[in-house]
């Protein structure tokens, strides 16, 4: 299955895969300031472990910052 | 000529939505980096009504992105200077400068009677008792953070920060900035405020700015 992961596209993903799975497969740790959004849209947190990407989804990891 | 000449001559601007931001009363708290930046941006396009809150002193460390700040006024209190440099940009200014800590206790006092709360906060807790003030309140509510090589925005208006950030998230770690860093995520997040509270923006979308991997988007909340 393609996938876009931070602007890298690849084959290298499983079918049916979730996005708990894809951040584990890549070594990606949840961290509370990590923000996924799928082709444009937020997922929130609580999803990670339902939410099953499809192929040519388009996912970008977002860490955000508190300073002001 | 009017301070205006070059705002109106805009082509996506006009008299009737400068009359609009004149009108609109906006509440910022935290006039660090980001929100002098913000501060300066609003009061020189449109914005008259403007109330300031921060506790700080002024510190030397603070003007590698703080625009407003000189060495003379160190150990000055931060809002007050703040407040007379504005001043300087526009006379006519309603600004009002409130030296107090935001807190769970005290936030709904201040969030009550504006069209927008900005935050311009350096600490994740203030931004949460923030977001969930605005919420219970209703009031449109423009989050702004950054730190290190990234940063992000985002109008709350249907959504809450609190739909997207949970508590968790203040042990961020901190990192340091490059002073045009901050500058940069602050002016995008002014022009799109600007537009906002005259209908050309839409709420509830993150942007952000990674400026190590130079990565720029956005995404709907």
């Amino acid at each position: 299955m393609y996938l876009k992961v931070d602007s890298c596209l690849s084959n290298e993903y499983k079918e049916g895969m979730t996005i708990k799975d894809l951040l584990d497969y890549k070594k990606v740790e949840a961290v509370p300031w990590l923000v996924i959004s799928v082709n444009g849209t937020f997922v929130p947190r609580a999803k990670f472990k339902e939410h099953v990407l499809n192929d040519g989804d388009v996912i970008e990891l977002i860490y955000v910052r508190g300073g002001g | 000529m009017s301070r205006y000449d070059r705002l109106l001559e805009l082509s996506t601007f006009s008299e009737e939505k400068l009359h609009v931001l004149q009108s609109k009363k906006v509440l910022l708290i935290g006039v660090g980096g980001v929100g002098q930046y913000v501060a300066t941006s609003l009061v020189t396009n449109g914005i008259v009504h403007l109330s300031i809150v921060d506790f700080d002193q002024v510190e030397l460390s603070n003007l590698n992105r703080q625009i407003l700040l000189k060495e003379e006024d160190v150990g000055k209190k931060k809002v007050e200077v703040v407040q007379s440099e504005l001043k300087k940009k526009n006379s006519a200014l309603e600004v009002k400068a409130i030296e107090e800590k935001i807190t769970k206790e005290n936030v709904d006092r201040f969030v009550n009677n504006f069209d927008i709360v900005i935050d311009a906060v350096d600490n994740w807790e203030t931004k949460l008792v923030l977001g969930e003030s605005c919420a219970k309140h209703k009031i449109p509510f423009l989050h702004i953070g950054v730190d290190g090589n990234r940063g992000q925005y985002c109008l709350f208006e249907k959504k809450s920060l609190l739909d997207v950030f949970n508590p968790d998230i203040k042990k961020e770690p901190r990192d340091g900035v490059m002073g045009p860093m901050v500058g940069t995520i602050a002016s995008m997040a002014s022009v799109h405020l600007l537009k906002y509270l005259v209908g050309d923006s839409p709420s509830d979308t993150l942007y952000y700015f990674d400026s190590e991997n130079s990565k720029f988007g956005y995404t709907k909340i």
